[in-house]
């Protein structure tokens, strides 16, 4: 499991989700798109949809099962929700695939 | 003396005092008064009389609340109705009876016209009339889907506000379609607080209208308070004016609540408890990290029984305009609401049936099945709740199709078809196909 392929699952749940919620901008759902806060691109109850669905196609496609959502996540000093980019470091982080990527990039150098 | 005689002689005393703030707009207590009075001529002039059953649709503003009181005097029935609800008004048009719509506008102008067909013969609402009490119709959901039509006299709900309470500078979270928004309003301006309306009820919203208003109680759900403490955006604005943090609707986790104390820990933390059917108790927490909570008042009795919690209430609805009475035959209500008692507290487990409880908002299964069951391709469904740490509860379903489809997709496929059908919070955020387990093994290998 690369970054860069979640990230594009993401984007592309999260396009679908600004849709559902009636946005007609879906160009809003960048990697770097704020889900948290003042400027979050969704609702609450979208934000849930939007982050059930990831766990979702994880667990389809990538045969993952995670929960994203749990008091590890509430815990932390900074939130994993912010964007899509901090999202992908979290799932890589759950799914112990962090640690997989670092040595694969440390044997690709 | 009427209620609405002695809200105005309290208004009288506190005449330069802000009464509402609505788009950053201060309006004070004269100034509620005035409107007021012009509303009792323009409604007069638009036909509505004693007894009239009347649709207010808007949002927390001056205009409409001074209208609401101008009906109250008027002895009129109250039918409060929010933007949200608007695909189903034509169906409260006809079960509330209205003889009248007013609508109140973003620029807080109000529009009042006549409902042109309507019936007028519920024996309760005969009932009222013949008092010569002004009424409230609240809207609820009924068990099979179908809301119900709540019907309160005023006098009876409205008479304990007039022991004064503790005056504060009040957000309100939930409108006046909602008794919860309905107590906060009648609470504040019988005790001549400030009600402090918010744009939305978004975390960001919320927070900075705290901030802006040095807003003093924050009437909220524990879902709100989770999304408020995961965004950490308590830290991000000044909410220090914050004296009382009151939450209900849903039951709070006790994680929560452990959570919100340390993130406020001036603040004094109070547990709510009402029911349209009943209006909203007084209540006292232990303290404000414990989940056990008093809860009665002068108007209500309670006792336990099988377990549940049973509400015996003198300001207690008169009845359902659409639904058999639910009270027994000595007045007792049953909340369904499962509690254990230790000495004088309650701790409140939650509803033993299986409504879903959404960030507060219900959501009955039987609704949301129907609405999926009218796709094509779909052989069943069932909808229930999951524990979900932001919302309380998300609504999930389970759906047997003719063709198998992912799951992913069929969720995409419900949220469509439902959107416009069911309000946002209603609709699955997850999807469960069953189909027999060889179809979704090779299903799994197609895939893949």
């Amino acid at each position: 499991m690369q970054k860069t392929d979640l990230i594009e699952m993401m984007t592309a749940l999260l396009v679908d989700a600004l849709k559902e919620e009636g946005s007609d901008d879906p160009e809003r759902a960048g990697a770097g798109a704020p889900l948290l806060g003042s400027d979050a691109v969704l609702s609450s109850i979208g934000l849930v949809t939007f982050i059930t669905g990831v766990e979702s196609v994880l667990e389809e496609e990538y045969e993952v099962a995670v929960t994203l959502v749990s008091e590890e996540a509430f815990s932390r000093r900074q939130s994993p929700f912010r964007t899509i980019d901090t999202l992908a470091d979290y799932i890589l982080e759950l799914s112990g695939d962090a640690t997989n990527d670092a040595v694969q990039e440390a044997v690709s150098e | 003396m009427e209620h609405i005689d002695w809200q105005l002689q309290r208004f009288g005393e506190g005449a330069d005092r802000a009464a509402i703030i609505w788009r950053d707009r201060a309006c004070d207590y004269s100034e509620l008064t005035d409107r007021y009075r012009q509303w009792l001529g323009r409604l007069e002039a638009a036909g509505v009389r004693p007894g009239d059953s009347v649709g207010v649709l808007s949002d927390f503003s001056p205009g409409a609340v001074s209208c609401l009181l101008a009906l109250l005097k008027m002895r009129c029935v109250l039918v409060p109705l929010a933007w949200e609800s608007r695909d189903q008004h034509q169906a409260f048009f006809r079960t509330g009876e209205l003889d009248h719509r007013v609508e109140i506008d973003d620029q807080d102008q109000g529009v009042v016209a006549r409902v042109e067909e309507h019936r007028r013969n519920h024996p309760l609402m005969e009932r009222l009339r013949a008092a010569g009490k002004a009424g409230l119709v609240l809207f609820s959901s009924g068990s099979t889907g179908k809301p119900k039509a709540i019907l309160h006299s005023l006098p009876e709900l409205l008479n304990k506000f007039r022991k004064p309470r503790h005056c504060y500078r009040t957000l309100t979270f939930l409108l006046f379609d909602h008794i919860g928004g309905f107590n906060t309003l009648f609470y504040t301006l019988a005790n001549l607080g400030c009600v402090v309306a918010a744009a939305d009820r978004s975390v960001p919203s919320v927070c900075a209208v705290i901030e802006k208003h040095r807003v003093e109680l924050l009437p909220t759900s524990p879902s709100f308070l989770n999304l408020m403490l995961l965004s950490g955006a308590h830290k991000s604005y000044d909410l220090s004016s914050l004296k009382l943090i009151s939450y209900g609707t849903e039951v709070m986790p006790e994680r929560t609540l452990r959570m919100a104390n340390a993130a406020f820990p001036k603040t004094r933390f109070l547990q709510t408890y009402g029911l349209s059917e009943l209006g909203i108790l007084r209540s006292k927490s232990e303290s404000d990290e414990s989940l056990r909570v008093r809860i009665g008042g002068e108007d209500y009795e309670t006792r336990v029984t099988d377990g549940r919690l049973q509400i015996r209430a003198q300001s207690s609805m008169l009845g359902y305009l659409n639904a058999p009475s639910p009270f027994d035959e000595d007045g007792w209500f049953d909340t369904g609401d499962s509690v254990i008692r230790e000495g004088d507290y309650y701790r409140i487990l939650g509803r033993q049936s299986d409504i879903i409880n959404v960030g507060g908002q219900k959501v009955y299964p039987a609704e949301v099945e129907q609405v999926i069951a009218e796709m094509n391709g779909v052989i069943d469904v069932s909808v229930k709740g999951e524990q979900h740490l932001l919302m309380g509860q998300v609504v999930t379903a389970t759906v047997q199709v003719a063709e198998p489809v992912p799951a992913v997709q069929m969720r995409k496929r419900i949220a469509e078809h439902c959107r416009g059908r069911l309000q946002p919070f209603m609709i699955p955020v997850k999807v469960k196909v069953a189909t027999e387990g060889q179809v979704n093994y090779r299903f799994k290998k197609i895939r893949r």
